[in-house]
């Protein structure tokens, strides 16, 4: 099986460039992720370098772009892969190294979402407590892991990176404005009043067709602008 | 134009109220137009369509058609130019709008009067 990796190394090259490697089907099974794959290459060739952590599609660190969709390579099978395979980093971030990009911009705005819950201060007698309706609304909106493969596939983010917030900030900041334990709504909902925060968003559905998890920001994104046109 | 100024919902709704009133004139004009039997010339067609009860649902989608467009025009314009110049080319386009309204308030002042 075929391999062409983008290698960028900012020490010695100006730009990145393509490197071909092959695996041997025989060290290949069935049930093998693309990440067992990139662990082989790296023991042919130890300065490939990417990220991984939990490699069971939980940590989110292992975002890559593979044959043009983003996606987590542990949980990625080779078998559902076209050969060859090729193997380049998250698109819209600065490269750090070969697959790694750097987080940084991604993070800002995902922290400019302010995705914690604001809520009235705590009882001593009681929890915080929702009926498991109000828990159900969350839903679809919880489980992102963050590994920024919606938001590098969005066209509106590669345009304004610096001020679209882009999928996962925006579907975190849709995650509290409908929590019912958040008393932060409407100040929530004032500061993504911005064209360019929020609105760039034309539902172009690329961050739902790349999310690993299977959740859908475009929706949540959509019900987030709903929420917005209400409010005033 | 101050960018920090431009409204994010409100072009939204406005994008939103303008489609759906399109989505029904639309279908409507188009039925008129195909069951109205005199209205093979362009005379014809125009004079049918500036009868009492058509002139008010004509002009509202004018309206509309240029609000729809000029909140198009308005996300091209704040995806595509260059950064330092965005607040020039929404001010270009501010004075587009308002030619083309007075262009079109001329050209109903001809056709009504």
């Amino acid at each position: 099986m075929e391999f062409i990796i983008s290698r960028y190394n900012p020490e010695t090259d100006t730009a990145p460039h393509d490197r071909h490697y092959r695996l041997h089907q025989q060290e290949l099974d069935g049930g093998t992720m693309l990440l067992d794959a990139l662990l082989k290459l790296r023991e042919q060739d130890p300065t490939l370098a990417f990220r991984s952590s939990c490699q069971e599609g939980v940590c989110g660190s292992d975002g890559m772009n593979v044959n043009g969709q983003n996606c987590l390579s542990c949980i990625t099978p080779l078998a559902s892969l076209k050969s060859p395979i090729v193997i380049k980093p998250l698109p819209g971030l600065p490269i750090i190294k070969d697959l790694i990009v750097d987080m940084t911009l991604f993070y800002k705005h995902y922290a400019e979402a302010q995705p914690f819950l604001q809520a009235k201060p705590p009882s001593e007698a009681h929890e915080h407590l929702q009926t498991p309706a109000e828990r159900a609304q969350l839903d679809g909106l919880y489980e992102c892991v963050l590994c920024a493969c919606c938001t590098t596939s969005c066209p509106s983010f590669w345009w304004n990176p610096d001020q679209f917030l882009g999928p996962a900030a925006l579907m975190a900041a849709q995650r509290f404005v409908i929590d019912s334990r958040d008393i932060q709504t409407r100040e929530r909902l004032q500061s993504l009043d911005d064209p360019m925060k929020t609105f760039r968003c034309r539902h172009i559905q690329n961050c739902t067709a790349a999310c690993p998890k299977g959740l859908n920001p475009s929706r949540a994104i959509q019900a987030l602008k709903a929420s917005i046109a209400k409010e005033h | 134009m101050q960018l920090h100024r431009l409204s994010g919902n409100r072009a939204f709704r406005w994008q939103r109220i303008s489609a759906f009133y399109l989505l029904l004139y639309t279908p409507l004009l188009a039925l008129w137009i195909t069951l109205t039997p005199h209205a093979t010339t362009a005379d014809n067609l125009i004079a049918s369509l500036t009868t009492t009860w058509w002139v008010i649902p004509n002009l509202l989608a004018l309206l509309l058609v240029i609000t729809h467009a000029w909140v198009g025009l308005r996300d091209i314009t704040l995806d595509y130019t260059p950064r330092q110049r965005t607040p020039l080319w929404l001010e270009a386009l501010r004075w587009l709008l308002i030619a083309v309204m007075l262009n079109l308030a001329l050209l109903l002042y001809w056709i009504l009067l």
